[in-house]
């Protein structure tokens, strides 16, 4: 369903917690170049699928395919050397550590190689973190932790970068200021999957959009359809039919 | 209506409770006791009576080498506290084990006449090879040991590291005996004191420079490694956040395995010290100073490797001149024989007045996971 060609598919991904099962026939197809999001409430399995992305569930049945390759079953460090990176819910920045630690750490993988134009890259979307480099990164504000963890997973220079809930716990202004952040990152040329529940941001951004509910994609389509769809209005939008 | 004052007041009093009451009374009755137990000594040395200055310096000194020993071996607790969160009681067995390869190294040496005739390079192999030897024990104690119980929940690891600490303690006495084992006499200019920067003054035992030189030089390599280097800083990053440190890349299970290697590399340099220092080893001689150096990365705050070393040397120090500081001026006789009882005193004093330990940081309970 997408125009772009493929960067990260879930084929007839089914994944299971024991008896539960959480990922029902799940087919996401993410464009090279795109914003693709995945939406739904708490529960709809929206984590797992990241987990199942980053080789932390594995799938009972269908593949997970980065760039023709499967990598579903591989271990977490391998997926994300073929590039993918995450930016986690709540940040996670490790607080006890500088901000250019952080950085680097996003560098882990690619040891050895000059990291300064990945910094300059780094202080062109965020003047701030270059004010805050040598600070612990515990004593930064919200929307500067949020820099830094985009920052850290742009160091990896991933293929496709995941945000999870990016919206989760930010103030209003901020948000809209993150989601701008994700635009421009996107337009240099990396791939983005968000997960959220805040739809109608989400939607203002992206290319196409999934709805998830208890583990089944009930929805998926180009963002301004989700955005007209009716069905989409009452459940996530917010408007009373 | 009830003023703010008047609220706050009664929620102030209403806080009050027994346990508050019986710190407070614990610590001021401390308080009084080490101040009176200070002037007791302070009077009878102005007195004429009591150790001389000289008595006083060698206290120290040996307080300082022990309290090096310590740290090192305090740092082993931290690091692995740090990344899993445990406390690993078999690490004086560790520590043992290098204790032990030292006394079987140095004898070895000293048959061969290389203890006596290039003591210097005798004592670096010393050294390394019980390097070798606790690093690779700690490794297979984490691999055989905690690895299976990496998800199981923090207490049956605690539990598991009693019954490592025991195999290890017996077996090495069914293997060597339980005799008490003689490290060979260092040659005579170790044992003979220098007058350090030749100040007249400063004349110390030349073994105990080297000991503290030693564990000096161990430490600043294990900060610069853990500060400044890519494996120090993934472990750094395992012990904050495990998750996120395997979402960036870092291979958990080995950083933790590197934990468990450089901790117990310390261990190691830390028995060869010890044989130095004290020209004994036994099955047991892990059990105490393993106790002790728990105590002193408790008492500097734990999972804080600047800390582990603080409370070493201060614990070491405490150790060599408290008894006589405070517990003689109460007129207490054989005071020497009580440095344990002064040792886990301190730890008591520390934890009533700084619950954290001295460098510590207060966690959060999903910080200390």
């Amino acid at each position: 369903m997408t125009d772009a060609p493929p960067v990260l598919e879930f084929r007839a991904v089914n994944t299971h917690y024991g008896p539960v099962h959480v990922l029902k026939d799940v087919d996401i197809s993410i464009g090279a170049g795109q914003i693709v999001c995945l939406l739904g409430g708490n529960a709809s399995g929206k984590t797992t699928t990241l987990k199942t992305i980053l080789g932390m569930v594995t799938p009972t049945t269908g593949d997970v395919v980065l760039d023709g390759t499967v990598i579903s079953g591989r271990p977490t460090a391998d997926i994300v050397g073929r590039g993918i990176s995450m930016v986690p819910e709540n940040r996670r920045l490790f607080k006890r550590m500088t901000v250019r630690e952080n950085l680097e750490i996003g560098a882990y993988l690619r040891e050895g190689s000059d990291l300064e134009a990945d910094y300059e890259r780094i202080f062109e979307l965020f003047p701030r973190v270059k004010e805050r480099l040598n600070q612990k990164a515990g004593t930064l504000s919200g929307g500067e932790q949020q820099m830094v963890a985009v920052g850290r997973a742009m160091m990896a220079h991933p293929k496709v970068l995941l945000m999870d809930e990016p919206s989760m716990g930010l103030a209003p202004v901020l948000v809209a200021q993150n989601f701008e952040i994700i635009q421009q990152i996107n337009e240099a040329g990396t791939t983005v999957f968000v997960v959220e529940q805040n739809a109608n941001m989400a939607l203002s951004i992206a290319d196409h959009g999934y709805v998830l509910q208890t583990g089944q994609i009930v929805l998926a389509d180009t963002a301004q359809a989700l955005l007209a769809n009716p069905q989409m209005r009452q459940a996530y939008l917010g408007e009373v039919g | 209506m009830v003023s703010a004052a008047e609220t706050i007041e009664r929620v102030r009093r209403s806080r009050f409770n027994w346990v508050d009451m019986f710190l407070n009374a614990l610590r001021v009755g401390a308080v009084v006791f080490i101040a009176v137990g200070l002037i007791g000594t302070i009077i009878k040395f102005a007195g004429g009576e009591g150790p001389s200055a000289a008595a006083w310096r060698d206290l120290v000194v040996s307080g300082l080498a022990q309290g090096a020993a310590y740290g090192l071996i305090a740092l082993g607790y931290s690091m692995v506290y740090g990344v899993l969160g445990f406390i690993n009681f078999a690490h004086g067995e560790v520590f043992m084990s290098g204790a032990m390869t030292s006394f079987f190294m140095a004898s070895y040496f000293f048959d061969t006449g290389l203890w006596i005739s290039n003591f210097v390079v005798a004592l670096i192999l010393v050294i390394l090879s019980a390097t070798v030897t606790a690093t690779i024990v700690a490794v297979l104690i984490e691999r055989i040991a905690y690895r299976p119980l990496r998800n199981a929940p923090r207490l049956i690891p605690l539990i598991t590291s009693i019954g490592v600490s025991f195999f290890l303690q017996y077996s090495a006495a069914f293997l060597f005996g339980v005799a008490n084992k003689s490290v060979p006499q260092p040659p005579a200019w170790l044992l003979a004191k220098i007058d350090l920067f030749g100040l007249g003054w400063l004349k110390l035992e030349a073994t105990k420079v080297l000991v503290i030189a030693i564990a000096i030089v161990s430490m600043i390599a294990l900060y610069l490694f853990v500060e400044k280097t890519r494996t120090g800083r993934s472990m750094r990053a395992v012990a904050e956040d495990k998750e996120i440190a395997a979402l960036m890349g870092i291979n958990v299970d080995r950083t933790i395995v590197t934990t468990f290697a450089v901790g117990g590399a310390m261990a190691g340099i830390a028995g060869s010290l010890w044989a130095l220092l004290f020209r004994g080893v036994s099955f047991d001689t892990g059990f105490l100073p393993g106790i002790k150096a728990f105590t002193a990365a408790v008492l500097g705050g734990i999972g804080n490797l600047a800390g582990a070393m603080l409370g070493g040397v201060l614990l070491g120090l405490f150790e060599g001149v408290g008894p006589l500081l405070i517990l003689d001026g109460w007129g207490i006789p054989g005071v020497s024989q009580l440095k344990d009882v002064v040792a886990f005193f301190a730890l008591v004093l520390v934890l009533v007045f700084r619950p954290t330990g001295l460098l510590g940081e207060r966690l959060s309970e999903d910080e200390r996971a």
